[in-house]
């Protein structure tokens, strides 16, 4: 009885704390400027059938992306068995849902299978960091808590898996042994290898190793569940919703700036009134609209939300051209520092009930010349899985800079005086536009 | 040629108070840059040769203000592009075709929140179409064998899903086409994109044209086949920087339209913007310096000037007297054909 109660308490516990993070986390993405991204229903389902279910942008590099879909699958198959944990730990029942006879051997083999394969999978990608050091994955960036982020998630995988198969394994033998409630139930393909592994155990000690793994696996499953919430493995949530709202107009089309239009209508007739600055009110404090992003408040909700469903893997920064060629920005970089910031703010809030200047800002984090490097050529929004948009923050930022801070380079400079005088990107009056068709008859 | 080429402008159609099929916008590039222009003139004579009744914008055309937007004016662009959406509805203008991918994105993409709404070709879907029609027919086969690599523009491909249209009209030419090992949607940018064009690279160890030029002629390519004037220039700059690595055996491959005006040759010279010259001009790769520049002041600038409505003119016609290492006028593509 006792267990049962504890059990419950470490549930309620855990649900609560992580229902608190994720509405903290809700309201820092709304932080961000409204855009609107529900239109076109059924696409929306249908890519995000295709993208985050059928994971199709992630088998584009078969090695990490078949591993991943072995882990992915273990993640939501497995599950299925923690809702029969969650029973029997609530009402003192053992494995309840065998029931359901060859269904349940069926099942329960193929979660062994892949608790297997999820235990295989997590040691290369393991490996793949540590040892091999895959570029991508031990990038500058990654230096200090994102690498051990990443190792932490699978060293625990690792582990709650171990503990998966050890439980199934000396309750495995004690079934065979016939002891008390121990059932034989289900198949255990590769459990059965470690209960014969067990065989000289005591009864006792394979009730006290088959409890403590029990335990271990679900406290470790209610840990790991309030982990992802400070962690990039938030992913394994926001995937979903994310790629739901992906932009689907053209990758190259940026977005209208309407209070710009009205400014230029204003210029070009002076009949036309200029439009007032809409103020907003953000986490209680009134803000003026911007041009372009100072902050991660001028940013759409739905960068913030690239910026948390970001995992760090890195296949935008291993396709952007200008890392490639040594520039310094990386598009992951990008999302990394906008994720930083945005619970940094959040932080501000949760502290002071409400958004007090800190003097900081996205640019604070993202250099000029990062910003700069960007030929928004789209490579990274192509590359990225869950299809995260790093070009438009840095086309807003770029655009902060220039019509709020005149910070530019000088080239450009030269570039926006010759379009604005002659209309051409060089100093080629309209006059000449024509010359190529004297050429044509000579 | 016997007759002289007259071009056709929309003004022209209107005071005969006629329509033409399609406007040909040509672009900056198309109608200064040197390279360019021969695309321009190339696509004219195929536009002539299908007896499109097409017309030009002429003086009346004016940048799209793609890279100023991209460079993030977007005063500027918004200026540029209200003052041409006008001068579209004004025409009446319906259907536009462009041999520029920038040009091409922002007409097709951008203008409709300006209120100019148009049907909007790349040159290449054009042709393709014309080719399919039956209104042009490709004719001679001095590209048979030949093994051609396309490179995908970003604002063509990844920007607008526009891989097929090129790639259709290369395999008319009976030309073996050959991929890079980053192609299509995974196709490596050229380095112009993004108001790069218009000034000098961020600090790095390598320049992104000439990453892209190696990867083309891995392929071992006898032409590199580009579909924007922008990628055309980055290309053959990087392919000089090879030939004066003495890396590539090369040999003109002579698209020359001059003589001719056949069908097949227009058509091959319009699409293939980039060629691979081999030997024939001394290395003239600029060694560009990686200079970091620095960021005039701003704080200044900012007190003075506290509206940023304000702060956007001033930039433009009191700071604009900075001058940086800006190349005023296009890059040329210093080779003979």
């Amino acid at each position: 009885m006792m267990e049962r109660i504890l059990f419950a308490l470490l549930l309620v516990g855990a649900t609560v704390l992580f229902s608190r993070n994720i509405l903290r986390i809700t309201r820092n993405i709304k932080l961000g400027k409204d855009v609107d991204r529900t239109d076109r229903k059924g696409e929306r389902w249908a890519l995000m059938t295709r993208v985050a279910l059928g994971q199709s942008k992630m088998v584009v590099r078969p090695v990490a992306g078949i591993l991943h879909v072995i882990v992915y699958a273990g993640f939501v198959i497995i599950n299925i068995e923690v809702l029969e944990i969650l029973i029997d730990g609530l009402f003192g029942t053992h494995r309840v849902l065998s029931f359901m006879g060859g269904l349940y051997d069926f099942l329960i083999g193929s979660f062994e299978w892949l608790a297997l394969g999820v235990w295989v999978a997590c040691t290369i990608f393991l490996v793949r960091r540590n040892i091999i050091k895959v570029k991508r994955l031990v990038m500058k960036e990654l230096d200090g808590w994102p690498k051990t982020d990443a190792n932490l998630i699978l060293v625990t995988e690792i582990a709650l898996m171990t503990a998966f198969l050890l439980m199934n394994g000396a309750d495995q033998l004690l079934a065979w042994r016939g002891e008390g409630h121990y059932v034989t139930a289900g198949a255990f393909p590769v459990s059965d290898a470690i209960a014969i592994a067990l065989d000289n155990w005591s009864t006792a000690s394979l009730i006290t190793l088959e409890r403590a793994a029990w335990w271990f696996h679900i406290i470790g499953i209610l840990a790991f569940l309030n982990y992802l919430v400070v962690s990039k493995h938030l992913h394994i949530l926001l995937a979903f919703p994310n790629v739901w709202y992906s932009k689907l107009a053209p990758k190259t089309e940026m977005t209208n700036m309407p209070r710009i239009t009205g400014e230029v209508r204003s210029m070009l007739d002076p009949s036309v009134q200029p439009p007032v600055p809409v103020a907003r009110t953000v986490a209680g404090m009134e803000m003026t609209e911007r041009f372009g992003a100072k902050d991660v408040f001028d940013l759409s909700w739905k960068s913030l939300m690239d910026a948390y469903s970001c995992t760090e893997c890195g296949r935008c920064t291993s396709e952007c051209p200008a890392n490639l060629t040594g520039k310094l920005l990386s598009p992951r970089k990008i999302m990394m520092d906008t994720r930083d910031r945005v619970a940094e703010v959040g932080k501000v809030i949760d502290a002071k009930g409400k958004w007090e200047d800190d003097g900081k800002s996205l640019h604070s984090r993202v250099s000029e010349e990062e910003l700069w490097a960007c030929t928004t050529c789209n490579a990274c929004t192509q590359a990225c899985p869950v299809n995260i948009d790093p070009v438009e923050i840095i086309l807003e930022m770029r655009r902060y800079l220039v019509m709020e801070e005149s910070k530019t380079r000088p080239a450009l400079t030269t570039m926006f005086n010759n379009v604005e005088n002659n209309g051409a990107a060089w100093a080629f009056g309209p006059d000449r536009r024509m010359e190529w068709a004297e050429e044509m008859n000579r | 040629m016997s007759e002289p080429i007259n071009i056709p402008t929309m003004a022209g159609f209107a005071a005969k108070g006629e329509v033409p099929e399609v406007l040909f916008w040509l672009g900056c590039m198309g109608a200064f840059d040197d390279r360019a222009r021969k695309i321009t003139k190339a696509f004219v004579r195929i536009l002539n040769a299908a007896k499109v009744k097409f017309a030009v914008l002429g003086q009346e055309e004016s940048c799209t203000g793609d890279p100023a937007r991209r460079a993030g004016n977007e005063f500027l662009f918004q200026m540029q592009a209200l003052q041409n959406v006008t001068t579209l509805n004004g025409y009446g203008v319906k259907r536009i075709v462009t041999a520029c991918p920038h040009c091409f994105n922002t007409l097709k993409n951008e203008y409709p929140a300006l209120g100019g709404s148009y049907e909007v070709l790349h040159h290449t879907q054009f042709i393709n179409t014309l080719i399919k029609e039956g209104r042009i027919k490709i004719e001679g086969g001095s590209f048979a064998g030949k093994r051609i690599t396309f490179h995908d523009p970003c604002y063509l491909g990844r920007g607008n899903g526009e891989y097929e249209a090129p790639r259709e009209v290369l395999l008319k030419l009976d030309a073996a086409l050959v991929e890079m090992k980053r192609s299509k949607q995974n196709g490596l940018c050229c380095g112009a994109g993004g108001a790069q064009m218009f000034k000098e690279a961020e600090p790095g160890n390598k320049e992104v044209n000439i990453e892209r030029s190696e990867e083309a002629l891995a392929a071992s390519p006898d032409i590199i086949a580009a579909g924007c004037p922008f990628c055309n220039t980055m290309l053959t700059d990087g392919v000089k920087h090879f030939n004066k690595e003495g890396e590539v055996v090369v040999k003109d491959v002579g698209v020359d339209r001059r003589g001719g005006g056949s069908v097949d040759r227009t058509g091959i010279s319009s699409v293939l913007h980039s060629r691979i010259y081999i030997g024939a001009d001394p290395f003239r790769h600029r060694n560009r310096k990686k200079k970091r520049h620095h960021e005039r002041a701003s704080d200044e600038h900012r007190s003075t000037f506290p509206h940023p409505h304000d702060r956007y003119h001033a930039c433009l016609r009191a700071c604009m007297g900075v001058q940086g290492r800006a190349r005023t006028q296009p890059r040329r593509a210093e080779i003979g054909t």
